[in-house]
């Protein structure tokens, strides 16, 4: 009670209150603009918290996070451009739906939609992570090597087109995690003498590169395109009426609990929770709703904006209880607690559970503050989207920039960022998926040392990997994963 | 209206972020020290080593110990060998000091580092911290004694959790020579957090942890067997230390502070009175009891003594784990190799036709290009120092402004503002706010 209380004194301070604003704004605006994505604003803002209090910078991140995965939906919907990957499917009815002239009403489904995806995954979020890290004590290291793998088949086998492609971007990423110290001798390994590797690549710039210097040089490429809105002029259609709660409760509902579902299954998130809510919702419609799917269905606005904000509950479950991160964006998030000296799991519900309840808090603070700002301003959040791209580009390099020098006081991660920007635009060109390199780049140090605890402890035998119920249990369902053939897990999936 | 408001805000933000670069390095005076003394702390914020600067910070500025302060900057990463490097690399001027505590000569035993002590001027040590031994609360082992006599009875079955190449190792190693026939089954587990979980979970016998984890930790259900040290601790009066029990074990631990190699003796010396008189301040000892640990200096020829009497006990010790472990870095480089062949040979032997790019544009790779070697030219300047922040940033942002804007005169103004607005604006925000010195 007195670390909720402690929680609430944060967040409702004047101090976190202009936070949450802060951070909802920002990240909705980032998330509006095409281009420049959730996972660039939270890598860029990291830096920006270490000095501040942690309770803060959680409150600020998480905030960010609400608007970001939320801020998509006005340009998928008036653009036809999804403004963060979240938002993909809005565009399929979003879009249809604006250009029959009632670009208000798209919106204010998706805003509403968005919000209740939201509260349902937070209930979800703040009764489920007490239980689930009281019990991951029990899991031991074999179990979370078993659950690493598990997170990385997923991200393969799900996340993506080509399931080599995927892997292929995975390896690389545990390939990069590897320079520095090595966990089992002590000694260096892979850093080809240079002393600026003996700490290993650094979270920050490598994430900073992949997501923002990427994009950037992706924007450029592209800055000679025409954006045209669809401008929003009727206010009254956005909000719910007796009727809309009434036609859509079970919808809400049901895509939220698959968003909060896929967000904790770790490694894959927002993305992922839309495209599958959005294929049920469509599988389960009549008859004569199905044909309207694609063409400007309520129902497809409603499940995947419902999910993808659900989502967020649901992948900082994980992330909470057991500092295994549920989606990239969340990965960015471990890089952020353990920064400031937090180790995500039990042990921070017992330490420090006034940050485990400042999380869950503002969560659910900026996610009703979204609801309001994005009801109130969403008509002109669209304008947004024809910045001059001259002008914004250069801000957020210098950013970039600054950001990852300032994480250690050193050039050689600005030169480290840069480079994996270059990595990142090759990833791109040559459509490998980015999500498994990160993925992989931040849980290969958790199997690592995990591996070889459990090694240690069993004095050099595999057996216990599938002696162990926990971990076979993984084992069982990543075999299972990677033998349903690529065409059949597709339609699993993505309907 | 509201235009020309938004120009009169931007320019006097602007104007305020100028005033106060120009103020900056406008003072300069004689005597030792005329500027901040930057601590290099080679872990994370929030650390042990990280808090402990910070409270001697805090009780120099408060007590006014110094006409200077102290300014932490964390440069963690590389078992504190990136941190420790880069002071070494400093100059000897008295204005970068290192504080680290013993991880700096297992390092350099350990072959992490081939720097240890004798690469540094030592000013003092301060602050001594224990380690001790847990079980958990439901454990057969009541005392240190069935404990030991268990190990010896049953070698290398008992797993003692501790962190492979850290004084936790170290002690482990000691703890089996003070009874023959005694091994443990050592199990690296990383940092504290990670050990209390292994431990609570029961996938570990045992653990060593500092004093000031068993004493937040020991209402999880643990229960303390022994302290490693020469006196039992104040505060916890009821735990025996291991050397009245038979096995002479010695874990203490200073954060000792470190100049660069020739820095001149006097200021090493006027160093050590000052970090002296802070550890006698009241705030250090309050903190200190908090923390549980002794507020105790070491400096002079006693801190020499124990710097040679430690090296020569940790260069005895054999460090390599004793279970045969995978080869992590082989088996990665062959799934990358592995992966990347399919992937290419799928590239082409099925080609798939460009699913046709959504712009109707030219794509503009000389644009990228050409904006990818300006960001190169940018830190190129800055890195070599060719260039402070503030000027690069003012040119980088107009060039690049403008060759994205297309020389478009409409738009010279604005990027004139942004630039001036973003490079005075960030100098102002990481320097004053964060103390983050830029280059």
């Amino acid at each position: 009670m007195e670390a909720i209380n402690t929680a609430s004194v944060y967040i409702f301070s004047l101090q976190g209150l202009c936070l949450v604003i802060l951070g909802t704004i920002l990240g909705i605006t980032m998330g509006a603009i095409p281009g420049l994505t959730g996972a660039m604003l939270i890598a860029l803002t990291l830096p920006l918290t270490f000095n501040m209090d942690p309770a803060n910078a959680f409150i600020l991140l998480i905030s960010m996070y609400v608007g970001a995965v939320s801020g998509g939906l006005i340009t998928a919907t008036l653009l036809r451009m999804p403004g963060t990957p979240a938002s993909i499917m809005t565009t399929m009815d979003g879009y249809p739906m604006a250009r029959d002239g009632r670009p208000g009403r798209a919106l204010g489904l998706g805003i509403t939609a968005s919000f209740v995806g939201g509260c349902i995954s937070w209930l979800f979020l703040i009764m489920l992570s007490a239980p689930i890290a009281q019990y991951s004590t029990k899991l031991g290291p074999f179990d979370f090597f078993s659950l690493v793998l598990l997170a990385l088949v997923l991200i393969a086998s799900i996340g993506g087109k080509s399931m080599s492609r995927s892997f292929f971007s995975a390896s690389l990423g545990v390939l990069v995690a590897l320079p520095g110290i090595d966990t089992a001798t002590g000694n260096l390994r892979l850093t080809f003498g240079f002393e600026e590797l003996n700490g290993g690549l650094k979270l920050l710039p490598v994430l900073i590169g992949m997501f923002a210097i990427s994009q950037i040089i992706s924007d450029i490429i592209r800055i000679g395109d025409k954006i045209t809105i669809i401008p929003v002029k009727r206010k009254r259609d956005m909000l719910f009426k007796w009727e809309d709660w009434k036609k859509n409760a079970i919808n809400l509902v049901r895509s939220s609990v698959i968003g909060t579902g896929i967000g904790i299954l770790p490694g894959i998130g927002a993305n992922i929770g839309s495209v599958t809510a959005y294929s049920t919702a469509r599988s389960l419609a009549t008859t004569e709703d199905k044909k309207k799917f694609g063409k400007g269905s309520e129902t497809g606005i409603v499940a995947a904006e419902a999910a993808n904000n659900a989502t967020i509950g649901g992948s900082l479950i994980p992330l909470i209880s057991l500092g295994i991160p549920g989606s990239v964006i969340d990965a960015i998030l471990l890089g952020g607690l353990l920064i400031h000296g937090l180790q995500p799991g039990p042990l921070l519900f017992q330490q420090n559970p006034e940050m485990v309840y400042t999380i869950m808090g503002s969560m659910f603070v900026a996610n009703v503050f979204m609801f309001f700002f994005m009801i109130l301003s969403v008509r002109y959040l669209a304008r947004l989207a024809s910045i001059p791209r001259g002008l914004l580009m250069p801000v957020i390099l210098v950013f970039c920039i600054v950001g990852s020098f300032a994480l250690s006081t050193r050039m050689f991660d600005v030169w480290t960022m840069l480079f994996f920007g270059l990595l990142g635009f090759a990833f791109e060109r040559f459509k490998i998926p980015l999500a498994p390199f990160v993925i992989g780049f931040i849980l290969a140090p958790i199997a690592e040392e995990n591996l070889l605890m459990g090694l240690m402890a069993s004095n050099g035998s595999y057996l216990p990997i599938v002696q162990q119920p926990v971990s076979l249990l993984f084992v069982i369902v990543s075999i299972g994963l990677l033998s349903i053939p690529l065409h059949k897990r597709f339609k699993l999936f993505r309907g | 209206m509201a235009k020309i408001t938004t120009h009169i805000v931007v320019a006097l933000m602007i104007g305020l972020s100028i005033f106060s670069y120009a103020k900056m390095g406008s003072r300069e005076t004689e005597s030792y020290p005329n500027r901040p003394i930057r601590v290099i702390v080679p872990y994370n914020p929030g650390g042990g080593t990280d808090t402990y600067a910070r409270i001697l910070q805090k009780a120099i500025k408060d007590n006014n110990l110094m006409p200077q302060q102290l300014v932490i900057v964390n440069k963690p990463g590389g078992g504190a060998t990136i941190g420790s490097t880069y002071v070494i690399d400093s100059r000897n001027d008295g204005y970068t000091i290192l504080c680290n505590h013993e991880a700096l000569m297992t390092s350099k035993i350990i072959g992490q580092s081939p720097y240890g002590p004798e690469a540094f001027e030592v000013v003092a040590a301060t602050g001594e911290s224990g380690l001790a031994v847990l079980v958990s609360e439901n454990s057969p082992f009541k005392t240190m004694t069935e404990f030991m006599e268990a190990a010896k009875a049953r070698p290398e079955t008992l797993k003692l959790g501790v962190n492979l190449g850290t004084p936790t190792h170290f002690c482990g190693i000691q703890l089996e020579e003070t009874l023959p026939g005694a091994r443990f089954r050592l199990v690296s587990t990383g940092g504290g957090a990670n050990r209390l979980a292994a431990l609570m979970g029961g996938h570990l016998d045992a653990a060593l942890f500092s004093v000031g984890e068993l004493i937040r930790f020991r209402e999880n259900g643990l229960r303390p067997l022994a302290y490693l040290g020469e006196e039992r601790v104040e505060s916890i009066p009821d735990i025996p230390t291991a050397k009245e029990l038979g096995y002479p074990v010695f874990s203490g631990n200073l954060q000792y502070w470190w100049f660069p190699k020739g820095t001149d003796p006097e200021i090493v010396s006027y160093m050590a009175v000052v970090l002296n008189s802070a550890m006698e301040t009241d705030y250090v000892k309050k903190r200190s009891a908090e923390l549980e640990i002794l507020p105790r200096t070491i400096a002079g020829v006693e801190l020499a003594e124990r710097i040679t009497q430690k090296m020569s006990l940790y260069s005895r010790m054999k460090v390599p784990s004793r279970v045969e472990l995978p080869d992590v870095t082989f088996w990665s480089v062959a799934a990358v190799l592995a992966l990347g062949l399919v992937v290419s040979l799928k590239a082409i032997f099925n080609p798939k036709k460009t699913d046709g790019e959504a712009s109707e544009n030219k794509l503009r790779f000389d644009l990228a290009f050409g904006v990818i070697g300006l960001c190169v030219l940018y830190v190129f300047f800055m890195g070599m120092g060719l260039l402070p922040f503030v000027w690069a940033t003012i040119l980088f942002i107009l060039v690049t402004g403008l060759y994205l804007t297309n020389f478009d005169r409409k738009k010279v103004y604005y990027v004139v503002e942004v630039a001036l607005c973003m490079s005075f604006g960030l100098h102002f925000i990481f320097t004053q706010l964060f103390a983050i010195q830029l280059p």
